[in-house]
C-alpha cells in the first residue's frame, strides 16, 4: 500500500498545473428511441491518438480538440456516427440502434463490472426479463430454476428464505451457502428482508477464476445483487405492483380414516379398543386454512434537485400462511441515489434499506401430530381441562396431569403464540473518485452497514399440555431478543489504459469486514427465579480482512486474460493460519472475432473460456472459535453447579479446541463456450468443471484422551465435484406482434468424498442416536448407509430381515450398506414467454433426477409398537397409510425400505397477463393485468407430500401451498 | 487554489484510510467477549478457578454438560443423558444381572439385559466416552496446575497449598475412572498429564493399569486429607483406600494372581477410620436429604445431585424415576418413568420382604407400599420469618354457615382489599388467618416475576371431596381464584385487582346476579375471581400460584400431630374412620372451628 500512496501522491500534486490547460468537448450519448444515455460508448477523434469512453451517464468529453476533427461513435448494437467538431458545447449524440443487434449486457464480477462478452469465468447473468414471473414474494425465487447448477430450495412457511446451492457446494461441515453480495456489501443475514421487485439483476459467480477475487469466501459461488437506480431524465417515473394470491395445500400426507383406523385398532390392537371415540375428524383438514398473501409495492425514480438520480420504493407483504396462526408481514423502504459531480469524476452511490419484519411462527409440530392424532376423536372435549380441546390425559392430583399421546395438532396451534419481530438496516455509501487528468485511474472507496435486531416472544397457554411443568398447569412464557451487526470497510484502486492493441484493467484494494452479533434468551419467565437460566450470548465476533488484485488483459479484441490474486485473513484461525493466498487464472479466445469467422451467417458469437482458481471456505459457524482453548463457566443458576461442604461452585470446563485448525481450499478448473447462432437467434453456454476441496472442515468424532470433547472442527480429506452445465436461449419467433422465447438448462452434478483419512461420519439423524446417512471415501456425501430389507415373494419387507452382507452371521453395523444419495445427479429449468399483441403467457418448469429421500414420515410412524399403540395404555395414535405395506411391529428406521425414489418434475409457474397502453387516457403509461397460478404440478414416484426436501430426511415439511394469483403493475 | 485545497483534503482522506487499514490487522485478534466464557490466562487469573475447576471433575460424576438438567454437553454426539456417570455404569454393572431389568425399547438398551450387546451398543459407547472424558479432564488440571505453572501466574502461597490438595483429589478421580474402565473394557486407552492434548493414547492392558494405580492410590495419601476432615463431598485418605480395596478384591481377575491379604489390609484401614454407621434409620439413607450430618458419618464419598443446583436426567434422578410407575407421589416424585424393576428372582433372596428381618428389604408391593423418599424437612431452617405482619381491620363479610360448628356465623372478612394501602412494601403475602405455614414454599412466590398471584385451584387433602363445584362458581361455572393466599407487587395491575373487588364487593347484589352465584353471602373467593376474570378479559389465564391449595373441609376434624404436622380425621364412603398426615406442606384450614380448638389447646 506504501508505494502506491506514494505513486499516487505524485499525480495528485500533478493535477492543479494541467487543471489550466484544459479545453474540451463535452456531451451526452443517447439511445435515440428512448433518449436513455448510453455507458461504454467508443469515443475516437479520427487521425488522432485520442479515445475516450463515455460513463455510466452517457456522459464524454474530449480535451485538445481542433474545429474540424472527425469524432466518431461507435457501439456495438448501435450504428457508428461521425461528428465534425465545429465548437459545439454539451452535444447530445442520438445513436440508432443496428437492427437485430442485442444490447451489451454489463455482468458484476466482484469490485467492478465487464462486458458480458468480455467475461473470462463462468458468470450467469439473470436480469428482470429473466426473472421468474408469477407469485414472487422472495428475492431467491426470482432466479429459481434458471441458471444451470444453482439448485435453490424454497420452503413453504411464510417470509422462508431459500438455500441456494451452486455446484452442489464445497463443504462436508462448513458452510455451503454462496457468498451473497448486495450492490458492493457482502451479507450473511439472509434475503428475506429484501423486497424482491428492488433487485435488478443477479450476477453469479460459479467457477474459482471468477470466485477467486472473494478469496477465503468463495468456495461455494457468489451471487452479486444490484438493485435499481434513479435516472438522470427529468420528471418522476411512478411504478406500482400489486400481488393478490389464494394460497391452497396442495397435497396432504395419506393417512387412515377414522373408520379405517377403528378397523386397524380393533385388528391389531383389540386391548385398546376402549380409546376409540365416535368422531370422525380429518385432523390434516383442520389445521391447515387457505391462506392469502397481499403484496404492494410502490416506487418513484428520478431525477432529485436535478442532480442526484434517485429511486425510492416502499413495500408491503402480508402472507398468511396456510397453517393455521402462521403468518408473515414485512414492510421495506429502499432509497438509493447516484449523484455524480465535478464533472463525473466524483460519483456517489448511496443505497440505504429500512425493513420490518413480522412473523407468527405456528408450532410446526401440528403437522405431524394431524396425521398422529386419533381420528375417531373430536376437537372439542367439554370435560377437558386443557381449554375444551380433546386430549388424552389422567388427572393425578388437582390440577396435576400426566398426558398421553400425540397432541391435539389444532390446539398446539392455537395454545400458543410464538411472534418474531425484526428490524433491519443495511446499505452502503460507494464513492468514486476519476483522478483529474489522470483519467486512466479510479480510486473507489465502500462503507457499507448492515444490522439486525430481532426480538421474539412464545406464549404457551397454562390451559395447554405444552404447559404443564412438573405435570402441573403453568404455562410458558419466554422472551428473546438478539442482534446482528455488520460493518465493511473497502478501497480500491482501479486503473484502464488501452495500449495500441492491448487493453490493461488492473484493480487493487482493501477490504475490513466485521461481524458482532449478541442475542438473549430468557427460558419460562413463569417458572421460580431459581429454575431460570436467562442468559445474553454474546459472540466474540469475526474479523475478515484482505488484500485483492486482478489484472485484465485484452488483446486485439480476441483474446482475453484475467489474473487474480487475495490475501485473506480471518480471525477465526490462529496467527499461524490467518492468512491465505488464492490465486486465480483464466483465458478467454474470441473465436468470433477472428477473420474465418466474422462473416459467418451461423456462427454469430463464439467464445471459449478456460479458467483456474483456488478459493477456501472459514465459515464454520457456531464453533468459530475453534483455535485457542478457553473456559466455560457454568452460571450459579445453571442448574450444573457441584456442592462442597454446604457450597455450591461453579464448573470451569475447559472447552476442546484445534490449534491447527485452517481453511478449506478448493481449486476449481473449468472449461466452457459461450456461443450464438444464427444473429443470436440461440445463445447460450456450455461449461464443464472439475474442483476438489482439501483439508476439509468437518465435524468429526476425536478418540478418547485426545481432546476435552468428542466431537469437533477438523482438516480432514476432499471432496471432489465434476459436472456440466449447459444453458440454452432460444428465440423461436420474434415479429412486430410477437415474440416466443424458450429458455433451458440442464446442469450435471457428481459429488464425491475422495478422502476422509478412513473414516466414517454418520449423520442424517431419524430418531435417538439412530442415523441413516453417512459421510464415507468414494460416497456421496450423506449418501444413505441402511441395512438392506428382505422382501417376500409379494415384495413385501420382512420386518426386521436384513441381508447379512458380510456373512458373519449376525447382523451388526458393519452390514450396512450404502445406498443412494440425496444429492440430484440431474437438474433442470424451462421457462417460456409469449407474447401477442397485448398478450403474454409464461409457464415455468423445474426438475431434479437421482435424488432419494428417507422417508422419515413413514419410518418414525408406520408401526404398533410406540406408534398405533402407543407406549402409554391410555392412547392409541393414527398412522400412514404406509402400514398397509410393511405391517412393521417395532420401528425399523434403519430399513433401506424407507429409501425412495424422489425424482420429480415440477410446473412451477404459469402466468398469463394482458398489457393496456395509456389507461386513464394518461399518455406514456401503462397498466398490466396477469393471471395464473404457483406450484401447479408435481409428479414424482415418491408418495408423500412433495419429494422437494431440502437435506433428503422427509420429516414432515412445511407444506408449499399452491397459489392462484391475481396482480398489477402500473407504470406512469 | 480553490482546488487545491479541495484536493489535499481527498489525499488526507486517502492517507486517513492507508493508516486505518494498517492498524485493523489487530482486530483479527478475537477474544470471548461472553461473561461465561474465558481464554486460559483470564481463567486462571481468578485464584477461585483451581477450585470451580476441581468442581468440574467432581461433577463430572453428576451432570451432563454445563447446565443442568441438559444444554453445553460435555459428550457429542449421543443424547445427553445417556452420557451421565453414575447412570451409565450402573446400567452396564446391573442391566445385565438378575437384579433389574428394563423395559424401555430404546435401541440397544435391551441388548444389555439379554446378553446380546456388541460394538454398536450406544450405551457401552456412552459410559466408555464419558470414563475417558474425566480422565482428560484430570490430565488437564493436572497439566494446569504444576507448581511452574502456578509460580508464573504468581499464585499465593495459601492456594498453592490448596491446590497440592486438590491435585491428590484429582489423581483419585482419575484413578476412579481408570478403573471403572479396565473393570468394564479391559484395555483402555492411556494417557496421563505428562502427554500433551491431542497425542494419540496408547492402549494399555489390565496389568499394566493396575499398577500405575496401586502406585498413584499409594503416592497421593500423603497429600489427601485424614479422615472426615475434608469438605463434605470432597475425598480424604479412606476414599483411596476403599479404591485400593477394590482394585486388590478384583485383581484375580486382572492381573490372575490374587491379591486378597492387601485388600484386607486396606479395607481394614478403612473400618478402622473415623467413619462410622449412621444412627438413623437405615431408609433415611436413600432419601433425598441424606447429606444431613447424621448421615456423613457412614458416606466415604458420595455423588451430590441437588434438585435445583445439580440436575442431570441420569444419577438418581434417573435411578427413582426410572424404577417407578404409577406410585411416584409415594416416594416424592413427580412423574414416573415406567423403566425399572428388580427382577422376581432378586426379591426372592429375601425370605422376608417386610424388612422386619432385613432392613435392606424395602420392596414396592404395588399399594401397600411402605418405602418413602421424601424431604425430610428440617424445622430448624424452616423460613416462614416475614419482613412484617399487618392484620387487616375486621369487617363483616356477613353470616355463614359452618359445618363444623353446625350453625350461622357472622365473619369478619370484608376488607381484603385494603392491604394494598395498608402495605408499605414493594412485594406483599396476603394470608388468610386459617392459612397454616408448614413449609417454606411460599417462598417460591417470590421468584415468580408476576404482579399478582393466587392459587387457580384447591383440593381436598383426603381425596374425599372432588372441589369441582369449589374451583367453578356460578351458573357459567367461571374458573375461581382462591384468596387465601394473594401474592402481590406494587403496581397497576395489583392496584386493579384490589378496586375491582372493593368494587365487588360493595355492589354484591348486583355481581351476585350477573354471575348467578347461589349464596348470598359475599365471599373475597368471588369478588376476586371476578376481578381477575374480568381484568384478564375472561381469559381464565391469570398467572396463578403453581400448585394447587391444600385444603381441610370442615366436616373433617383437624388435629395437630406435632410442630409441622397435622392430621385430618375422615370417614370414607363405607364409614371406616381414617386420617392423613399433613406434613411439610401448608394448607387451608377450611374448619375454624377445628383450628381455634387447635390454638386455644396450644395456648
Amino acid at each position: 500500500m506504501k508505494t502506491i500512496y506514494k505513486k499516487l501522491l505524485v499525480l495528485l500534486l500533478l493535477l492543479p498545473a494541467s487543471l489550466l490547460a484544459q479545453s474540451s468537448f463535452n456531451g451526452v450519448v443517447v439511445d435515440a428511441k428512448s433518449n436513455q444515455p448510453i455507458p461504454g460508448v467508443n469515443v475516437v477523434v479520427k487521425g488522432a491518438q485520442q479515445s475516450v469512453t463515455t460513463d455510466f451517464d452517457g456522459k464524454f468529453k474530449l480535451s485538445k480538440i481542433k474545429q474540424g476533427d472527425a469524432v466518431v461513435f461507435s457501439f456495438v448494437g448501435y450504428k457508428e456516427q461521425t461528428i465534425t467538431y465545429s465548437n459545439q458545447a454539451n452535444l447530445t449524440v442520438k445513436l440508432q440502434e443496428a437492427e437485430n443487434q442485442l444490447q451489451e449486457v454489463v455482468v458484476q464480477v466482484g469490485y467492478g463490472s465487464v462486458k458480458k462478452k468480455d467475461a473470462t469465468g463462468s458468470v450467469a447473468v439473470i436480469t428482470a426479463k429473466d426473472f421468474n414471473k408469477g407469485a414472487i414474494t422472495n428475492t431467491e425465487n426470482l432466479l429459481n430454476g434458471r441458471v444451470a447448477g444453482v439448485v435453490v430450495t424454497q420452503g413453504g412457511r411464510p417470509g422462508d428464505g431459500a438455500a441456494i446451492r451452486i455446484r452442489g457446494g464445497a463443504s462436508l461441515g462448513a458452510s455451503n451457502d454462496p457468498l451473497v453480495v448486495i450492490d458492493g456489501l457482502p451479507v450473511n443475514n439472509g434475503l428475506s428482508s429484501i423486497n424482491p421487485n428492488d433487485i435488478e439483476s443477479f450476477s453469479i459467480l460459479k467457477d474459482a477464476s471468477a470466485t477467486a477475487i472473494y478469496g477465503s469466501r468463495g468456495s461455494n459461488g457468489v451471487v452479486l445483487i444490484k438493485t435499481k437506480k434513479g435516472t438522470k431524465q427529468d420528471g418522476v417515473k411512478v411504478s406500482f405492483n400489486s400481488l393478490t394470491t389464494l394460497n391452497t395445500v396442495a397435497k396432504k400426507v395419506d393417512v387412515y380414516s377414522a373408520d379405517e383406523f377403528r378397523n386397524i385398532i380393533t385388528t391389531y390392537v383389540p386391548s385398546r379398543v376402549g380409546l376409540l371415540g365416535t368422531g370422525s375428524t380429518d385432523w390434516q383438514d383442520e389445521i391447515y386454512r387457505n391462506g392469502i398473501t397481499f403484496s404492494n409495492d410502490l416506487s418513484l425514480r428520478g431525477n432529485f434537485l436535478k442532480v442526484i438520480p434517485t429511486r425510492l420504493s416502499v413495500g408491503k407483504t402480508n402472507i398468511d400462511g396456510v397453517l393455521e396462526t402462521s403468518s408473515f408481514k414485512r414492510n421495506t423502504i429502499a432509497l438509493s441515489m447516484t449523484p455524480s459531480f465535478l464533472d463525473n469524476h466524483l460519483k456517489f452511490e448511496v443505497n440505504a434499506n429500512y425493513a420490518t419484519e413480522k412473523n407468527r411462527y405456528a408450532d410446526e409440530g401440528a403437522i405431524g401430530s394431524a396425521i398422529s392424532f386419533n381420528p375417531t376423536y373430536v376437537n372439542y372435549d367439554a370435560n377437558s381441562p386443557f381449554g375444551g380441546y380433546k386430549e388424552s390425559f389422567t388427572l393425578n392430583s388437582p390440577n396435576n396431569y400426566t398426558v398421553y399421546g400425540a397432541a391435539n395438532p389444532v390446539a398446539l396451534l392455537q395454545q400458543k403464540n410464538n411472534q418474531g419481530k425484526s428490524t433491519r438496516l443495511y446499505g452502503n455509501i460507494q464513492t468514486e473518485y476519476k483522478l483529474h487528468f489522470f483519467e486512466d485511474i479510479k480510486a473507489v472507496a465502500n462503507l457499507g452497514y448492515d444490522r439486525v435486531e430481532g426480538t421474539g416472544t412464545n406464549v404457551t397457554s397454562a390451559n395447554s399440555r405444552a404447559g404443564l411443568y412438573n405435570a402441573a398447569k403453568l404455562g410458558y412464557n419466554q422472551n428473546t431478543w438478539g442482534n446482528s451487526t455488520n460493518t465493511l470497510l473497502d478501497g480500491y484502486l482501479n486503473y484502464n489504459k488501452k495500449f495500441g492493441k492491448v487493453k490493461v484493467d488492473l484493480t487493487a484494494g482493501y477490504s475490513y469486514q466485521n461481524f458482532d452479533s449478541e442475542s438473549y434468551y430468557s427460558t419460562n419467565t413463569l417458572l421460580p427465579t431459581a429454575e431460570q437460566k436467562p442468559d445474553v450470548v454474546t459472540s466474540p465476533g469475526v474479523n475478515l480482512q484482505a488484500y485483492y488484485s486482478r489484472l485484465n488483459v485484452d488483446l486485439s479484441e480476441k483474446y482475453l486474460l484475467t489474473l487474480n490474486f487475495r490475501r485473506d485473513g480471518s480471525s477465526r484461525f490462529s496467527e499461524l493460519n490467518r492468512w491465505g493466498n488464492f490465486p486465480g487464472a483464466a483465458f478467454a479466445w474470441k473465436v468470433s472475432s477472428e477473420e474465418f469467422l466474422k462473416n459467418s451467417k451461423t456462427v454469430s458469437e463464439l467464445k471459449l473460456r478456460l479458467g483456474w482458481g483456488v478459493t477456501g471456505q472459514q465459515d464454520i459457524g457456531g464453533a468459530a472459535y475453534d483455535y485457542f482453548q478457553r473456559y466455560n463457566l457454568s452460571a450459579l443458576t445453571s442448574g450444573a453447579t457441584y456442592q462442597f461442604g454446604n457450597q455450591y461452585y461453579q464448573l470451569g470446563r475447559p472447552e476442546g479446541y484445534n490449534a491447527n485448525l485452517k481453511w478449506e481450499e478448493t481449486t476449481t478448473v473449468n472449461a466452457g463456450l459461450d456461443f450464438g447462432l444464427f444473429n443470436d437467434k440461440v445463445t447460450g453456454s456450455l461449461d464443464v468443471y472439475s474442483k476438489t476441496s482439501n483439508d476439509l472442515i468437518a465435524y468429526v468424532p476425536e478418540g478418547s484422551l485426545q481432546n476435552f470433547r468428542t466431537a469437533g472442527f477438523q482438516n480432514i480429506g476432499s471432496l471432489t465435484s465434476k459436472g456440466a452445465e449447459l444453458n440454452i436461449n432460444y428465440k423461436a419467433i420474434e415479429t412486430a406482434n410477437s415474440s416466443l422465447n424458450f429458455n433451458y438448462n440442464i446442469a450435471y452434478n457428481d459429488i464425491k468424498i475422495k478422502d476422509l483419512g478412513g473414516l466414517d461420519f454418520f449423520q442424517g439423524s431419524v430418531g435417538l442416536d439412530v442415523y441413516s446417512q453417512i459421510h464415507q471415501e468414494r460416497l456421496a456425501p450423506n449418501t444413505f448407509w441402511l441395512y438392506e430389507q428382505v422382501y417376500d415373494a409379494a415384495g413385501k419387507p420382512l420386518e426386521g430381515v436384513y441381508v447379512d452382507r458380510n456373512g458373519d452371521g449376525q447382523i451388526t453395523s458393519l452390514d450396512k450398506h450404502a445406498f443412494k444419495k440425496p444429492n440430484a445427479d440431474i437438474t433442470m429449468g424451462f421457462m417460456t414467454n409469449y407474447n401477442y399483441k397485448k398478450w403474454d403467457f409464461s409457464m415455468a418448469w423445474r426438475t431434479s433426477l437421482g435424488n432419494y429421500i428417507f422417508d422419515n414420515v413413514n419410518a418414525s410412524r408406520s408401526f404398533l409398537s410406540q406408534s398405533i399403540s402407543d407406549n402409554n395404555v391410555n392412547a392409541i395414535n393414527n398412522t400412514t397409510v404406509d402400514f398397509d405395506n410393511t405391517l412393521f411391529t417395532q420401528k425399523r428406521a434403519e430399513s433401506d425400505y424407507y429409501v425412495k425414489d424422489a425424482s420429480w418434475l415440477k410446473l412451477d409457474n404459469v402466468t398469463i397477463g394482458y398489457l393496456i397502453e395509456a389507461p386513464f387516457n394518461v399518455q406514456s403509461s401503462s397498466l398490466r393485468l396477469y393471471s395464473g397460478v404457483q406450484n401447479v404440478l408435481t409428479i414424482s414416484k415418491y408418495k408423500g407430500m412433495d419429494p422437494e426436501v431440502f437435506g433428503g430426511i422427509d420429516s414432515t415439511i412445511y407444506p408449499r401451498a399452491r397459489m392462484f394469483l391475481f396482480g398489477l403493475n402500473y407504470n406512469f | 487554489m480553490k482546488k487545491i485545497k479541495s484536493i489535499n483534503f481527498k489525499l488526507f482522506v486517502f492517507l486517513g484510510l492507508i493508516a486505518f487499514f494498517v492498524s485493523c490487522t489487530n482486530d483479527m485478534n478475537v477474544s470471548p467477549k461472553d461473561d461465561d466464557d474465558f481464554t486460559s490466562e483470564a481463567f486462571y487469573k481468578d485464584p477461585s478457578s483451581y477450585k470451580q475447576f476441581l468442581a468440574k471433575i467432581y461433577a463430572g460424576l453428576a451432570v451432563t454438560g454445563q447446565n443442568g438438567p441438559d444444554g453445553s454437553a460435555d459428550i457429542q454426539g449421543i443424547d445427553e443423558g445417556f452420557g451421565q456417570y453414575l447412570r451409565g455404569y450402573w446400567q452396564l454393572q446391573e442391566l445385565p444381572t438378575d437384579e433389574a431389568m428394563v423395559s424401555w425399547g430404546d435401541p440397544t438398551l435391551p441388548e444389555l439385559n439379554n446378553h446380546t450387546w456388541n460394538a454398536d451398543n450406544r450405551f457401552v459407547k456412552a459410559f466408555y466416552a464419558r470414563v475417558f472424558y474425566q480422565v482428560g479432564l484430570s490430565n488437564e488440571f493436572l497439566r494446569a496446575t504444576t507448581d511452574e505453572k502456578l509460580a508464573s501466574r504468581g499464585v499465593s502461597d495459601a492456594v498453592k497449598a490448596e491446590v497440592k490438595t486438590y491435585r491428590a483429589e484429582v489423581r483419585f478421580l482419575r484413578a476412579l475412572s481408570y478403573y471403572h474402565g479396565i473393570d468394564l473394557f479391559g484395555k483402555v486407552a492411556f494417557a496421563t498429564d505428562a502427554d500433551l492434548v491431542g497425542t494419540k493414547p496408547v492402549e494399555k492392558d489390565r496389568a499394566f493399569v493396575f499398577d500405575f494405580l496401586v502406585k498413584e492410590l499409594n503416592a497421593i495419601d500423603a497429600d489427601l486429607k485424614d479422615a472426615r476432615t475434608n469438605e463434605y463431598g470432597r475425598v480424604d485418605k479412606v476414599a483411596a483406600k476403599m479404591l485400593l480395596a477394590k482394585l486388590y478384591l478384583n485383581a484375580k481377575v486382572y492381573l490372575g494372581t490374587s491379591k486378597d491379604a492387601e485388600a484386607l489390609a486396606a479395607l481394614n484401614s478403612v473400618i478402622g477410620s473415623a467413619y462410622t454407621i449412621a444412627n438413623v434409620p437405615y431408609s433415611n439413607l436413600f432419601m433425598a436429604d441424606n447429606d444431613r450430618a447424621a448421615v456423613q458419618s457412614e458416606i466415604i464419598f458420595p455423588i451430590r445431585f441437588n434438585g435445583v443446583n445439580t440436575k442431570t436426567w441420569g444419577g438418581t434422578t434417573f435411578i427413582i424415576h426410572a424404577a417407578t410407575g404409577g406410585w411416584n407421589t409415594e416416594v416424592g416424585v413427580d412423574g414416573g418413568w415406567y423403566g425399572l424393576a428388580a427382577r422376581k428372582e432378586f426379591a426372592n433372596v429375601f425370605p422376608d420382604k417386610t424388612g422386619a428381618t432385613d432392613r435392606r428389604a424395602m420392596f414396592d408391593a404395588g399399594s401397600t407400599s411402605t418405602l418413602t423418599i421424601n424431604t425430610v424437612s428440617d424445622t430448624a431452617t424452616m423460613n416462614t420469618a416475614f419482613e412484617d405482619v399487618v392484620v387487616t381491620t375486621a369487617e363483616s363479610g356477613g353470616t355463614r354457615h359452618f359445618a363444623d360448628v353446625g350453625h350461622n356465623v357472622t365473619w369478619y372478612n370484608g376488607n381484603r382489599m385494603e392491604v394494598y394501602n395498608l402495605s408499605p412494601y414493594d412485594e406483599t403475602l396476603v394470608l388468610d388467618a386459617d392459612y397454616v405455614v408448614c413449609s417454606d414454599q411460599l417462598n417460591r412466590l417470590f421468584e415468580i416475576s408476576q404482579d399478582f398471584l393466587a392459587p387457580h385451584s384447591a383440593y381436598d387433602v383426603t381425596g374425599t371431596h372432588t372441589f369441582e363445584d369449589l374451583n367453578r362458581f356460578g351458573a357459567n361455572h367461571m374458573p375461581m381464584a382462591w384468596a387465601t393466599v394473594m401474592r402481590f407487587n406494587r403496581s397497576l395491575m395489583s392496584k386493579s385487582v384490589f378496586d375491582m373487588m372493593t368494587m365487588v364487593r360493595d355492589n354484591w347484589q348486583h355481581y351476585r346476579n350477573l354471575y348467578s352465584i347461589a349464596k348470598s353471602t359475599y365471599r373475597n373467593d368471588h369478588a376476586l375471581s371476578i376481578a381477575l376474570n374480568t381484568l384478564t378479559g375472561h381469559q381464565a389465564e391469570w398467572p396463578s400460584v403453581p400448585w394447587s391449595l391444600a385444603s381441610v373441609i370442615p366436616d373433617h376434624q383437624l388435629l395437630q400431630v406435632s410442630d409441622d404436622c397435622f392430621c385430618a380425621k375422615y370417614k370414607t364412603s363405607d364409614n371406616k374412620l381414617k386420617h392423613v398426615l399433613i406434613k411439610d406442606q401448608d394448607f387451608h384450614a377450611m374448619g375454624k372451628k377445628h383450628l381455634g380448638d387447635i390454638i386455644a389447646s396450644t395456648n
